[in-house]
């Protein structure tokens, strides 16, 4: 029971960031081209591919671990976490690569805040991503019912909606707290493009 | 006996879900409203500096000076900011108050009053925030205060850095 639920909260919580990146992304392409620009990795002829192959491997992930959390099947689970994990260290990989390359300008990881107010990337989406494609692959390892014994219908089909709440909470929950750790907000809750700001 | 079990945890997680929820929104709000303190200019952080007397201690040391830049050790901006005062000093008289330990920049001139390790000026006005210049009148009382403006030449730090205090 314990591994079903770790396996299907990490799909929820897969099926919600996921999903709502890839709508950020669509809904901000300029922002997110001009955020790929800034980062200086990428070649001018192949930002435009990165950003759609980028786009379309969210949507498709995010689909591909909704339909295992609607269908309750650990087959297409584990099918899920074994591409998402991959995915997730890569994309832990090019945030690393970017901070230690010392730009100052925010990873685009977020779908919530300005980004215009942050100076530099944040490895916590990644990193919540991975371990999240970890553990839930784990889990998997641990299942063999296909789907939840003894509740009724519309009770399974609650369940279903409660944990897909959790996931898109526990999004939001690591999207402020990154968004939270990149600048010095938490603490003075002051601050301005040209100044610094120094902790008393 | 597993549906009742089901049930239960359907409960609990039902709850969970929700009081996250109020963290999450409690938590999205005050970013919403820190983000919005910071893109409208910071006008008010100085506002609140204005009426404020300045140490008499520093006003002492100060010379009596009008005008006070207030500059750190771990600000990106204010160590340029010294070393270009070593070239050029400001041409209006000025006191410049120093959080740190050494100051990268010039020796005192006409115009340039330096007062080192200043932790003790920043603390009583709540100042958390470099460069800053304040005006302040004959009795030590600030009249204005706002960011100093950035000479040519000058990168102002990208955006805000957090870095742990030094005196």
């Amino acid at each position: 029971m314990l591994a079903s639920a770790f396996a299907e909260a990490g799909l929820a919580y897969l099926t919600s960031s996921l999903l709502l990146s890839a709508v950020h992304h669509i809904r901000y392409w300029t922002q997110m081209s001009a955020t790929l620009t800034a980062h200086g990795l990428w070649h001018e002829r192949v930002r435009v591919p990165v950003q759609i192959t980028l786009t379309c491997g969210e949507a498709i992930v995010a689909s591909l671990a909704l339909w295992a959390l609607l269908a309750s099947d650990v087959r297409l689970m584990q099918v899920t976490f074994v591409v998402a994990l991959p995915l997730a260290a890569a994309f832990l990989a090019y945030v690393s690569v970017l901070e230690r390359s010392g730009v100052h300008v925010p990873c685009g990881c977020y779908f919530i805040g300005r980004p215009e107010l942050y100076d530099r990337p944040n490895h916590v989406p990644a990193l919540a991503l991975v371990l999240v494609s970890g553990v839930g692959l784990m889990a998997t390892c641990f299942l063999n019912a296909s789907t939840p014994e003894g509740l009724p219908m519309y009770l399974a089909g609650l369940r279903t909606a409660v944990i897909l709440a959790l996931g898109v909470s526990a999004t939001l929950l690591v999207q402020v707290l990154g968004v939270l750790k990149m600048g010095p907000l938490s603490r003075n809750g002051i601050a301005s493009p040209t100044l610094s700001i120094t902790s008393v | 006996m597993t549906a009742s079990l089901e049930l239960s945890l359907l409960v609990v997680l039902t709850i969970a879900v929700v009081l996250l929820s109020f963290v999450v929104a409690a938590m999205l709000a005050r970013l919403i409203r820190l983000e919005g303190r910071i893109a409208g200019g910071g006008a008010d952080i100085f506002s609140e500096l204005v009426g404020k007397v300045i140490p008499a201690e520093l006003r002492a040391a100060s010379s009596g000076l009008s005008r006070v830049l207030f500059l750190a050790e771990d600000c990106l901006s204010c160590r340029q900011l010294v070393q270009r005062f070593a070239n050029e000093p400001p041409r209006e008289p000025t006191a410049l108050l120093w959080r740190g330990d050494g100051i990268p920049g010039p020796v005192e001139t006409e115009t340039l009053k330096i007062i080192r390790k200043a932790g003790h000026a920043f603390d009583s006005l709540g100042l958390r925030i470099t460069p800053v210049e304040v005006w302040v009148d004959s009795a030590g009382v600030i009249s204005i205060a706002r960011p100093y403006e950035l000479p040519r030449g000058i990168s102002a730090t990208p955006l805000v850095r957090k870095v742990a205090s030094r005196r």
